[in-house]
């Protein structure tokens, strides 16, 4: 009885859904956001289902597969937009949903997958390919305390000389392109001590192999800039204020982004998560620059053009040295628009 | 005091039990029978070269050692709190040149960087 | 060393507390939902709202349990089971009624302050357990914000057990029966004390350890019905500081006409329902913020709340 009503009580949670953008997915991004049927996941653990939209970086296919089989199974996968990235990805038989309305048939795989469908196969390696090696019933021996491989996977160890003259331990890490705080088809390579940023490289994918799949951005300007908004919003902990922003920007009507405005801008709200956060040498804030997103919305929704600024994420490293790991996401979720413009750029499908 | 004990010993282990039972449902009780590629840790889509646990730089340390003193200073006000009332004025007066002395303490640590992050 | 309300028995206790903190968690994340849906400007109707926390329930106790690669098993067990247990446990010293408590001891806020403080254990346990580098970081911060915020709790606290002449929650409320709430007279606690709710349960604006930014933190490596464990027991933490809110601040269960628990939930709901409010609208607050603001700002605050507690019990 209990196995019967479980799926059918599940059926009423919003679809957990994990989304592997590429570039130029805003349509998408911005309809699951404002649909209150689908929940975008901060983790792919969290997700049944994992979507894959907008212009994916041939570079990147042994990362959405890693994204994939982190996908809890029975997994979901759909793509967004067109057959090509189902044959780029070798995913079988999937569906391919439609740019515009993509949620029912989210929906129907969702459901599928409760009712007990099979779901997509891991696609990674089922056994560590890298040999077990070090002593000890963990594999942590080696030389001196920690040399050990466990794993095959070293553990972390100090650079030569750590900060006050202590051994620290250094974490070479690199986020992304998948993780949601972090810009289409952008890297963040890392060497973190506790939650501080020793070492900072912004990485842009490599895109000379070309991108799969279509680039499908909201058609109007002011709606690019609230998609950017909302993004931030969830980021910055906002989930309800995210997706009141991605329907004003999937319809930017004057006076609904009029009151999307007035309600963003109160002190007590989103200006908490950002004010004097990633102050860049130009000397704005990541406040400053969400103000601006709001300022060129408004200004695009009126008819007048005036643009943003690309910044090239390879010089934004220096800015981001010795900040706190969540500042930085915040920093980059705040430069989304002119990160992936720059990004994108030699593509020629920018702003 | 035996029986307050037990109802409040009783009351938590009943709810870590049902907690506990709760988070090893369908939990697999053997990590390394997992398919690999499923059990990497997320990052985004890339794979991490090390392991997560490591040494790190405790930088809240300072900050726990405030907090230690302000917690010892604490086995003082408990009771201090209970005879307030009887003792008035005195009372007050004391604990607020205890929170002068130990205020001293925030203050130096705050000059002295220790709230800082980097 | 009992107080005011007495000792329950062992079986009635653990009832008691199971169906508080579970209708109490119940309770708030069908706020969350409600609440949620208003702000993001499609609002839901009642029967909806209620529902919406029972399909979540249902479809994470559906999908399966993940592993990662060498986890700490056991630890990643404990820490929703610790979490919750302290919650029961800072439950249990409260009175739920004018004349009952699970256990209404003379000790009673150094009791719910050790819960406090083991809480940041529970947190940092749950973001260690899985060897992955995200939840580590979440659990990192945890244990600066912990630092930070567990001194407010204690000068809170400690000012509400003036005026009652003990550090019983029984003797607490009961001193404001015959006097005005603490809301009006320590007007600086309950803003106080609020900082604490969402810090221990890391809620909101004060979410270091799973925001979203970090890709859910600690839970970033959590699925299926640990997912549920972990989620169900932060809320009811967060329920049990509405309660303690209700108590401390507005004589919890004492009132006029309605029985004693009708109205200490009344006034739990309005508080649970203000801090859910700030979930939805109050962006997170950058962890080195925080931690110098409660140190340099809430810290002195606390104490003048304490002074002006003093004076007034005095008066």
């Amino acid at each position: 009885m209990l196995t019967d009503l479980l799926p059918r009580l599940a059926r009423h949670a919003p679809v957990p859904v994990c989304l592997a953008r590429g570039l130029a997915a805003t349509g998408v991004t911005t309809r699951l956001r404002a649909d209150p049927d689908v929940r975008l996941v901060a983790s792919p653990r969290q997700a049944t289902v994992l979507v894959i939209a907008g212009a994916v970086p041939r570079a990147a296919r042994d990362a959405v597969l890693r994204v994939h089989d982190q996908v809890p199974a029975p997994r979901g996968v759909a793509v967004v937009g067109d057959q090509s990235l189902v044959e780029w990805l070798d995913l079988g038989d999937v569906p391919v949903l439609p740019a515009d309305d993509p949620v029912p048939g989210l929906r129907r795989l969702h459901e599928q997958l409760l009712a007990g469908a099979g779901g997509s196969p891991s696609r990674g390696p089922a056994d560590n390919p890298v040999e077990w090696s070090g002593v000890g019933p963990h594999g942590q021996g080696g030389e001196g305390m920690m040399g050990g491989k466990p794993y095959g996977r070293p553990m972390a160890m100090p650079p030569q000389e750590g900060r006050d003259g202590l051994a620290l331990d250094r974490l070479p890490l690199v986020f992304g392109p998948f993780l949601p705080a972090l810009p289409a088809a952008v890297q963040l390579e890392v060497g973190l001590q506790g939650d501080v940023l020793e070492e900072v490289r912004v990485v842009p994918l490599d895109l000379d192999a070309g991108v799969v799949g279509s680039s499908r951005p909201l058609s109007s300007a002011a709606g690019r800039y609230l998609a950017a908004v909302a993004e931030l919003c969830a980021v910055a902990g906002l989930d309800a204020l995210a997706c009141r922003a991605a329907r004003v920007a999937l319809d930017p009507a004057p006076e609904a982004l009029a009151d999307l405005r007035r309600r963003l801008r109160r002190r007590g709200g989103l200006r908490q998560a950002t004010d004097g956060v990633g102050r860049l040498p130009d000397g704005r804030d990541a406040t400053d620059r969400w103000h601006r997103w709001l300022d060129l919305a408004a200004a695009a929704a009126a008819g007048e053009h005036a643009g943003h600024d690309r910044v090239d994420p390879r010089e934004l490293g220096p800015a981001l040295v010795g900040l706190e790991l969540g500042h930085a996401l915040v920093t980059l979720s705040s430069l989304r628009l002119e990160l992936e413009d720059a990004v994108a750029a030699p593509l020629g499908a920018g702003a | 005091m035996l029986s307050a004990f037990a109802a409040v010993v009783t009351a938590a282990a009943v709810v870590a039990a049902t907690v506990a039972g709760i988070a090893v449902l369908r939990r697999q009780p053997d990590p390394s029978s997992a398919h690999w590629s499923t059990t990497l840790p997320v990052l985004g889509g890339s794979e991490p070269q090390v392991h997560a646990w490591n040494r790190f730089h405790a930088r809240y340390y300072p900050m726990t050692l405030v907090l230690v003193a302000f917690e010892m200073e604490m086995m003082f006000m408990y009771p201090w709190a209970v005879v307030f009332a009887e003792l008035g004025v005195k009372a007050l007066v004391e604990m607020g040149v205890f929170l002068a002395l130990l205020s001293l303490g925030v203050l130096y640590a705050w000059r002295e960087g220790a709230l800082r992050w980097q | 060393m009992i107080e005011v309300a007495g000792a329950a028995h062992p079986l009635v206790a653990a009832v008691v507390v199971s169906a508080v903190l579970g209708v109490g968690a119940y309770a708030v994340a069908a706020l969350e939902t409600g609440i949620g849906a208003r702000v993001a400007g499609h609002p839901l109707g009642v029967t909806a709202s209620l529902r919406a926390p029972l399909a979540q329930a249902a479809l994470l106790l559906a999908r399966p349990a993940v592993v990662t690669e060498r986890p700490d098993g056991p630890l990643w067990v404990l820490a929703p089971a610790l979490y919750a247990a302290l919650a029961a446990t800072a439950l249990s010293v409260l009175p739920l009624a004018t004349d009952f408590a699970v256990a209404d001891v003379r000790t009673g806020i150094v009791v719910f302050g050790s819960a406090e403080v083991l809480a940041m254990v529970a947190v940092y346990l749950h973001g260690w357990a899985p060897n992955s580098p995200l939840p580590l970081v979440g659990a990192y911060r945890f244990i600066a914000s912990g630092c930070s915020f567990l001194l407010l709790s204690m000068f809170v606290l400690i000012a509400a057990a003036l005026p009652a002449e003990s550090m019983s929650f029984g003797r607490i409320m009961a001193s404001q029966q015959e006097g005005l709430w603490n809301v009006l007279r320590q007007p600086l606690g309950l803003p106080l004390f609020a900082v604490v709710a969402l810090g221990v349960s890391f809620f909101g604006p004060l979410d270091f350890s799973d925001g979203h930014e970090l890709a859910g933190g600690t839970a970033a490596e959590v699925s299926g019905p640990p997912a549920l464990a972990w989620g169900w027991a932060r809320r009811a933490m967060l329920a049990t500081y509405a309660i303690a809110s209700a108590v401390v601040f507005l004589a919890g269960p004492s009132g006029p006409w309605l029985p004693g628990p009708l109205w200490l939930a009344l006034k739990a709901l309005a508080i649970a329902a203000a801090l859910v409010w700030l979930r939805h609208t109050v962006g997170r607050v950058q962890i080195d913020r925080f931690v110098l603001v409660a140190w340099t700002v809430l810290l002195p605050l606390a104490f003048l709340h304490l002074a002006i507690a003093g004076v007034v019990t005095l008066a």
